[in-house]
């Protein structure tokens, strides 16, 4: 943590932003957080970019299930009998 | 693309959908692998590159979850249970370990990006980082952007693939992605960080040229 307790630097906040966004930071830790972004635009463009990066990857998607694949699981069910 | 809203516990209709399936319905068996299947099989993906071998263990997991299904007590989402499945399965056949790796850390950003010990504002940027809300938005959402955010997720360690995919891309809650992988808050959460970290600084080089 920062040497001095009553502000952290851009270097610090950029480990603790996942830690942020998650909300698994202490609350002293949050307000030193949000304390630095009240002044600092550089570190408030670094939070919008990971935000950015989060929603990209959530863009990456997924694959939709084949019909053979779906097929092949309602026919395993079928003859899985519950007892 | 979130593929579902996180959530705590099982809904009461998730509940009943299992019931229905542990009856012998096949119509709900139908629909919940009409719901959760991509996202188990993006899951798995990101243990096993082979995509045969991973529809191979999401059908398994389906068996495993189906053979287990009259214990779902709704104490998690039912995507969360479904993925526990999957992970024990995937898992052992990841091509790296799923251990802990803090040989690979790294900081994230590189050091040299802020002000020295001995500079007038230490720790602080040397120059800002881009504000991408600047950048036009094919450029932001295009295709080569798109490009480079799959090339970075595929080249993170499977460790930190695995989580990231957990959060960013299937959407679980914290909880229960950290619960699913069955790992301390904070070392899912180191992992996490530092997948994040990557992707963005592989998008930073893209932007920046």
């Amino acid at each position: 943590m920062a040497e001095s307790p009553d502000h952290i630097s851009c270097q610090e906040l950029v480990e603790l932003v996942t830690g942020y966004l998650e909300r698994a930071l202490p609350p002293a830790e949050t307000a030193l957080f949000e304390q630095h972004l009240n002044f600092c635009e550089g570190c408030v463009w670094y939070v919008d970019q990971l935000r950015r990066t989060m929603a990209a990857t959530g863009r990456l998607g997924a694959d939709d299930i084949a019909a053979e694949d779906r097929d092949r699981l309602l026919a395993a069910f079928r003859g899985w009998p519950p007892s | 693309m979130s593929l579902s809203s996180p959530q705590d516990t099982a809904t009461p209709e998730e509940l009943e959908l299992v019931a229905a399936i542990c009856s012998g319905d096949e119509d709900a068996f139908a629909a919940a692998v009409e719901r959760h299947y991509r996202a188990m099989l993006a899951v798995a993906k990101a243990y096993v590159v082979a995509a045969d071998v991973a529809k191979q263990v999401v059908h398994d997991a389906w068996m495993a979850a189906l053979a287990e299904s009259d214990r779902f007590d709704g104490s998690t989402p039912l995507r969360a249970w479904l993925l526990r499945f999957v992970v024990r399965r995937a898992a052992p056949l990841a091509a790296q370990p799923d251990g802990d790796s803090p040989a690979t850390a790294k900081p994230a950003v590189e050091p040299d990006r802020f002000r020295g010990r001995a500079d007038a504002f230490p720790g602080h940027w040397r120059a800002y980082p881009r504000d991408w809300r600047a950048l036009p938005d094919e450029v932001r959402r295009g295709q080569r952007a798109r490009a480079v955010v799959e090339a970075a997720v595929e080249a993170l360690p499977v460790e930190q693939r695995v989580v990231v995919t957990l959060r960013d891309i299937v959407g679980c809650a914290p909880r229960d992605a950290y619960d699913i992988l069955e790992l301390p808050d904070a070392v899912a959460r180191e992992r996490l960080h530092q997948a994040r970290c990557r992707v963005r600084a592989a998008l930073e080089r893209h932007f920046d040229g």
